[in-house]
């Protein structure tokens, strides 16, 4: 090859290694910039008191103690309730119909729900739940208006995740005797369980940062929630208030800190338990 | 001398596809005969497209599984008709046992991979799945190699040894007919060799037929040859005789590799 070239390539070359380089410094630089910021200013506050506490004074003391609770049960009874659903509607759509109207109407219905803004789920949820089936403000009633919202994102990564399952293993499951739901439950979906799993942590993100649709739904007690039909107010909310009425822009960050923490928590998690299932 | 049993009859086998629509309809089989002996290997030699796979996988009934198509013809297992409507294809499948060309590995422990078919049937008996493991394992010339790590996921395992898990995995229903689809195919020549001298093994035990893209792999290990093209039956003998003799002039002509 022409030498010039030859160096004009490897110049060519050097600058998009570079650039590619920067760019995943700039993404890698933004998180740990909000990290940081959340790091340098709820910091001081963190203890393990602020864990076990109540909270004092509207939130300007004590701890959050059921604040996390509330969160916890938010987000764990809205995947309880979205995520057999959302599996199954993905099953149903990959495995149990052939493509036609009805698949293109579900798939339709399922991408404009996850375009809707979170605030018309909460007034829904309100609506809905709140009014008409007399739920109250409550955990139920929030769980629930959740699930609605993080539904489309479940179905679509099940989907998708099924999909890429090789035809060979499904015939593999049928030379070997078994029936269709036989090869649904024992070959297909192990083997979209890590795809599955992306999808559920997604959700579950979205669920435990969500405001506007749990303010409806939820309320915004401080009480701690003895029963699903209790009032109470998420970590995402607590400082939303926080931070706007004014009252404790310290507590609010050490709240953010928690929730950003629990977040990450799950996330590894979730990549610890798909090691260990690939490991055993 | 009593006259062999024959398990496997075909008789004026055909088979088309579902066309894509606006295409007319090809044939992907005509008129296939052919009988097989219990206890013997037979190979499907034939170069690509000529109807091999699709016959293999008519004779357990995984052809309707995945593709839609029209057969007309009988199969006959050990007399009886499995395209009658008396026939449950998911207990058939268990006598007719298949391994694909791919090695595939299922997403579990080698373990519950070969006693996945077993389980299905309905065996639960700790003592008998552990009695199935080693028989199967040791008769797929893997035993040896992962006798000690028998809960290991299953994916983990190199191609050849995958390879030789499906053939484990597929004998552990104890099926009457064992279908091998190109087990070869992806495999490297010592993995080859350890699935050939498996086949050799398992005579005693089950009458196999082999797909096989490899015509010497069927003259080294098939007690009868089948040969197509054109989804056509060309010529079906005794292996030593079509590799020394073959009737056809096309025979003759795939087995000395001027075309194919």
């Amino acid at each position: 090859m022409d030498p010039a070239v030859r160096t004009r390539n490897e110049r060519i070359n050097r600058l998009g290694i570079g650039l590619s380089y920067l760019v995943t410094a700039a993404v890698g630089l933004l998180l740990a910039a909000i990290v940081g910021y959340l790091l340098w200013n709820g910091w001081p506050r963190l203890s393990a008191a602020f864990f076990l506490h109540h909270p004092e004074d509207l939130g300007r003391g004590g701890g959050i103690l059921p604040v996390i609770l509330s969160t916890v049960l938010l987000g764990g009874l809205s995947l309880l309730i979205a995520v057999p659903l959302g599996v199954c509607t993905a099953v149903y759509l990959t495995e149990y119909t052939t493509e036609g109207r009805l698949t293109t109407a579900i798939r339709f219905g399922a991408e404009c729900l996850a375009g809707i803004p979170s605030i018309i789920f909460g007034l829904f949820g309100f609506i809905l739940f709140v009014v008409t089936l007399g739920m109250g403000w409550s955990i139920l009633a929030g769980a629930l208006t959740l699930a609605c919202m993080v539904l489309p994102t479940i179905i679509r990564t099940a989907e998708e995740a099924i999909k890429a399952v090789p035809a060979g293993l499904r015939d593999v499951g049928y030379s070997l005797g078994a029936t269709k739901s036989q090869v649904v439950w024992h070959i297909v979906l192990p083997e979209a369980r890590p795809g599955i799993m992306t999808g559920i942590i997604l959700a579950l993100g979205r669920a435990l940062g969500e405001t506007a649709c749990v303010i409806f739904t939820t309320g915004v007690s401080l009480e701690t929630p003895m029963s699903l039909l209790d009032p109470g107010r998420p970590m995402a909310v607590h400082f939303y208030i926080l931070a706007r009425e004014g009252l404790s822009m310290e507590m609010a960050y050490t709240t953010a800190l928690t929730l950003v923490g629990l977040i990450l928590l799950v996330n590894v998690g979730a990549a610890w338990l798909l090691a260990r299932k690939r490991s055993s | 001398m009593t006259t062999p049993a024959i398990i496997l009859k075909a008789e004026k086998v055909g088979y088309t596809y579902e066309p894509p629509p606006g295409k007319p309809a090809e044939p992907a089989l005509v008129d296939i005969s052919l009988e097989v002996e219990t206890g013997t290997i037979l190979a499907i030699i034939g170069p690509g497209r000529s109807g091999k796979s699709t016959f293999l996988r008519l004779i357990n009934r995984l052809q309707e599984v995945a593709h839609p198509g029209a057969m007309t013809g009988r199969i006959l297992v050990n007399g009886f008709d499995i395209y009658s409507p008396a026939c449950d294809p998911f207990r058939l499948r268990r006598q007719v046992a298949f391994a694909f060309d791919k090695p595939r590995a299922l997403e579990m422990s080698i373990y519950d991979n070969v006693t996945f078919g077993p389980r299905l049937a309905g065996i639960t008996a700790k003592s008998e799945l552990d009695g199935i493991v080693e028989e199967t394992l040791r008769a797929a010339f893997l035993w040896d190699e992962v006798k000690d790590r028998l809960s290991l996921d299953a994916t983990r395992l190199s191609g050849g040894q995958k390879q030789r898990l499906s053939i484990a995995r597929s004998l552990a229903l104890k099926p009457k007919l064992l279908l091998l689809d190109e087990p070869c195919s992806a495999l490297d020549p010592i993995s080859t060799a350890a699935v050939e001298q498996a086949l050799a093994e398992l005579k005693s035990r089950t009458t196999c037929i082999l797909v096989t893209n490899n015509t010497k792999q069927a003259a080294r290990v098939a007690d009868v040859t089948a040969f197509f093209l054109m989804a056509r039956l060309v010529e079906i003998g005794p292996t030593a005789r079509m590799f020394r003799s073959p009737v056809d002039k096309r025979t003759d002509d795939y087995l000395s590799g001027r075309f194919g």
